[in-house]
């Protein structure tokens, strides 16, 4: 592979220009990551099936970086480009599986249909992705905690050390958080 | 107000209303908060409301759905197989327990390996975890036996959670084993016998396994041999209950509850010894045999031992078949086979008090030994038909030879003399077992009260922890001398407690606590560093002021037997000074030697940038004490001098050098001048020794109190030598 087009050498150089949020390269390196991975563990190959979004963020972390030798900022900022990357990946996943267990074909499928009290896991993916977007709207801080706990799979103890305050911070602002997504949901579906 | 200010109060009076578990309560909160605006309680009503709803809502893996024969397939799978952790990289789940998973990883530095990697389940504290581990490694370094897994490496992932790292052992639970190999019960008891070893051997090296049970003991084939390997030691211990109950002692809270005894199962971690590893064996051991273990339901060390034999007479009749199958026999004979000696050594185990249990592994399997070999069992109670049974048992053979030599009679001599000593051998193996049972009767005792000293030292840092000084010291007072660990456990322990008696002037007792330090210290650290040497002045000083001669006696011999050969010029300027703050006689003298030696060597160099001026000073003095012991007083005098110029004020220093420069002065025949300055430095040393100890310490030179301690053992000689009257 030409050296200049190299994963890990764009990253290291996305890492060492510290904007992530403005990096327009380095989303679509961690998206192709994650769902290279994603697919190739649904598909069985690997030994096994890694599931878990932390795990994938981790696998991918490893990697493209090669190795965990990197600070805390490195591997936080990742960690949210990676939470942002992962909820494309499982919202477009559950976009796909809802349809197909709805009888098939890729016609869109209305959120406003899915009845909340009895969605299954892909339909609540969907509800909270669309819900999420309200919340943006409303409460940016709010909806970027469910981002990284609820699609990146970050742990509450990730979060502080990336928000730099404690768990129990964490945990009543995902409780709020939760709660107004929940409530919007609600809205939307009566 | 602004809409972004409404939010912020919004959020503000959720978080805080949420915490208020108290419906009425929060109800009523509410209401005040919000007299003014209805629509933000409304709001804050619903929120609140949704709480439950919400978290159900998000209560789910997002990646898991698929259909359920994929969900299935990640309820199976791992979480983290590919992942690398560490210099491991994580190849397959091999199972999981109470405490977390275990997965197959390789190794790829230093050396391409399979090892077995346990991921501690999140939650417990990694960091108590970790800590225990550290202080179990040098033990589990220690341990080495075949038919044990070792512990290699211990860490945390990037996201924090602790693993182990151990051996890989290809094998499966002992139970499984024996049921597919069919094995009989001689055969599984032999097994039995070889999983006592390898426990004995931890026993022996202080470690106690605490959770022994069939899926930690592995057995595999080697060349048609089944060895046995006992996994996760020292695991238990350390990832045990993270809490400390209201009196600040340690809780063990684990083990698996069919095979823990019951002083674990009650809480009571103190009392926790390698007996409570004997009660796991007991259950094993009905488990194996008689496919059950001794106890029903119910929890455990409430519920009454049921012996094997009966145990096995309750089983549903199919299933007793079953198992007598799968130990090719009758079920008959298998209950025949259990009832008595199994019964009796299975009972004993499995007592409540660990007392009335066997004291050791190697006891165990003494006893099951002899039941394989048909002598009679101790703990059986000795019945004369019993006796009767085992003697004509155990002479069997002798009883055939004996049918025999008619026959060789008529044959011819050889057969004879071949049945005479084959009759002999046996003999001779019987009094060998006896004796060896002797020897592990008389080690055992040995091997409890190590592992009883080492509970007490656990127990006592643990109070250590929580500064109860009081209680640490007095569990710490009843460990013996003799039977001090080597460990930095210890080493800790006793440091504080020193401290503590140091600051109260308790000089015996600090003087006993310094020289435990050294002595559980220098065995855990071989290196010739200052590290472990600077320990011997603190434990040198206490035991001169507390007049413990005997100590002091002794500390001089580690010194010297440990440093007499070192380089190190720090190492050997210390030495001296704890070697020669008192008279020495000729055999000390002559190992101090080399040491000023090095000192001395060190001293001819120009000071190099980095060594201060205080080193060097003290570096002098103790050349000053060696020439002044060594009765070269001018030399004596010129190293004092010497000492003094070097700038650097430590007002303890500046006094011991000028006592030393006092005596040597008076055999030199400056008698006044030395009366002079021995009774001006008495008047400051003594008024030092009026203050709190704290004070003695501190200065821009680091003073430290051993350095006014030491200044005072050398007054009470200076006055001597002088021929004032002694007044301490």
């Amino acid at each position: 592979m030409d050296e200049a087009i190299k994963p890990s050498t764009v990253l290291a150089t996305c890492l060492e220009s510290r904007e992530w949020r403005l990096s327009g390269e380095l989303l679509p390196l961690v998206y192709d990551e994650l769902r290279h991975l994603a697919s190739k563990r649904m598909a069985g190959m690997g030994g096994g099936m890694t599931l878990q979004p932390t795990a994938l963020v981790h696998e991918a972390w490893i990697r493209l970086c090669g190795d965990d030798s990197r600070g805390w900022a490195d591997r936080s900022h990742f960690f949210k480009t990676a939470a942002r990357a992962m909820r494309g990946i499982l919202v477009d996943r559950a976009r796909r599986k809802a349809c197909l267990k709805r009888g098939g074909g890729m016609q869109d499928l209305r959120v406003d249909e899915i009845e909340i009290s009895h969605a299954e896991p892909e339909e609540r993916i969907l509800l909270i992705d669309d819900a999420l977007g309200e919340l943006e709207s409303r409460d940016a801080d709010s909806a970027r905690i469910v981002t990284l706990k609820f699609f990146g799979g970050l742990t509450n103890k990730q979060i502080a050390e990336i928000d730099d305050v404690t768990e129990r911070t964490v945990e009543r602002k995902w409780a709020y958080a939760r709660s107004c997504l929940y409530e919007i949901m609600r809205e939307q579906c009566e | 107000m602004s809409v972004e200010g409404q939010k912020r109060i919004e959020k503000f009076l959720f978080e805080n209303l949420c915490e208020v578990a108290d419906k009425e309560e929060r109800a009523f909160l509410l209401e005040w908060a919000c007299r003014d605006d209805a629509e933000l309680k409304r709001r804050l009503e619903r929120l609140l409301e949704s709480g439950d709803d919400s978290e159900r809502f998000f209560d789910f893996i997002p990646f898991d759905t698929c259909d359920p024969d994929e969900e299935q397939a990640v309820a199976d799978a791992g979480d983290e197989i590919g992942l690398r952790i560490g210099k491991y990289r994580l190849i397959r789940r091999l199972g999981e327990g109470g405490c977390g998973v275990v997965y197959l990883a390789e190794q790829e530095t230093p050396l391409r390996r399979h090892v077995a990697l346990k991921l501690i389940r999140v939650g417990l504290d990694h960091e108590e975890v970790c800590r225990r581990f550290e202080a179990e490694r040098q033990s589990l370094a220690m341990m080495d036996h075949p038919g044990i897994a070792r512990v290699l490496d211990a860490g945390t992932t990037t996201t924090g959670r602790p693993y182990f790292v151990m051996q890989w052992v290809s094998g499966e639970p002992i139970t499984e084993f024996c049921d597919r190999h069919r094995l009989t019960i001689r055969q599984r008891l032999e097994l039995f016998v070889r999983v006592c070893h390898a426990i004995q051997h931890a026993h022996q090296k202080g470690v106690i396994h605490r959770d022994i049970k069939p899926s930690n003991i592995l057995v595999s084939e080697h060349d048609g041999m089944a060895l046995p390997k006992v996994i996760d030691f020292g695991i238990a211990k350390a990832t045990g209950g993270t809490e400390a109950d209201a009196d600040g002692v340690q809780r063990y809270v684990l083990g698996t509850p069919d095979y823990m005894s019951p002083e674990q199962a009650m809480r009571h971690g103190a009392g926790v010894d390698t007996r409570s590893d004997l009660f796991s064996l007991g259950v094993l051991l009905s488990e194996i045999a008689a496919g059950a273990p001794p106890f029903g339901a119910g929890a455990p060390g409430s519920r009454e031992a049921i012996a094997p034999s009966l145990r096995y007479a309750a089983i549903e009749a199919r299933e007793r078949m079953r198992l007598a199958g799968l130990r090719k026999i009758r079920p008959r004979e298998m209950a025949k086979a259990l009832a008595g000696d199994l019964d009796a050594i299975v009972l004993k185990c499995v007592r409540t008090e660990p007392t009335d249990r066997y004291n050791t592994a190697h006891g165990l399997a003494a006893e099951v030994t002899r039941y394989l070999q048909d002598e009679p069992v101790g703990a059986r109670p000795p019945s004369r038909a019993y006796r009767f049974s085992k003697l004509f048992r155990r002479n069997k053979l002798a009883f055939i030879g004996g049918a025999a030599l008619v026959i060789a009679l008529v044959v011819g001599f050889g057969t004879s003399t071949l049945l005479f000593l084959r009759e002999k051998n046996a003999r001779r193996e019987q009094a060998r077992l006896r004796s060896v049972a002797e020897e592990s009767r008389m080690a055992e005792a040995l091997l409890r009260e190590r592992a009883e000293a080492r509970e007490l030292c656990a127990k006592a840092s643990v109070l250590i922890m929580y500064e109860r000084m009081e209680e640490a010291d007095e569990i710490a007072a009843k460990i013996p001398d003799s039977l001090i660990p080597s460990s930095l456990e210890a080493a800790g322990l006793f440091g504080s407690l020193g401290n503590w008696h140091i600051s109260e002037r308790r000089w015996p007792q600090a003087s006993r606590c310094f020289s435990l330090l050294v002595e559980s210290f220098s065995a855990v650290d071989p290196s010739d560093t200052d590290i472990v040497s600077r320990n011997l002045l603190p434990a040198a000083a206490a035991a001169c002021q507390a007049a413990d001669w005997h100590r002091y006696e002794r500390l001089r011999g580690i010194a010297i037997q440990r440093f007499g050969g070192t380089r190190h010029p720090v190492v050997a300027e210390q030495i001296i000074k704890v070697c020669l703050l008192r008279p020495a006689d000729a055999a000390t003298m002559a190992a101090v030697a080399p040491l000023s030696k090095v000192v001395a060597d060190s001293l001819d160099d120009p000071p190099s940038p980095g060594a201060t001026a205080n080193l060097r000073a003290w570096a002098e003095f103790s050349m000053a004490l060696w020439a002044y012991r060594s009765g070269e007083f001018v030399a004596a005098r010129e190293w004092c001098r010497r000492s003094l110029e070097t700038e650097s004020e430590n007002a303890a220093r500046v006094a011991s050098v000028k006592l030393v420069l006092a005596m040597s002065g008076f055999h030199c025949g400056e008698e006044q001048e030395a009366r002079d300055s021995v009774a001006e430095f008495g008047i400051k040393i003594r008024a030092m020794l009026q203050t709190p100890v704290r004070e003695w310490a501190g200065g821009p030179q680091g003073t430290v109190w051993p350095d006014w301690a030491n200044a005072h053992s050398l007054l009470g000689e200076a006055e001597s030598t002088v021929g004032f009257p002694a007044e301490d």
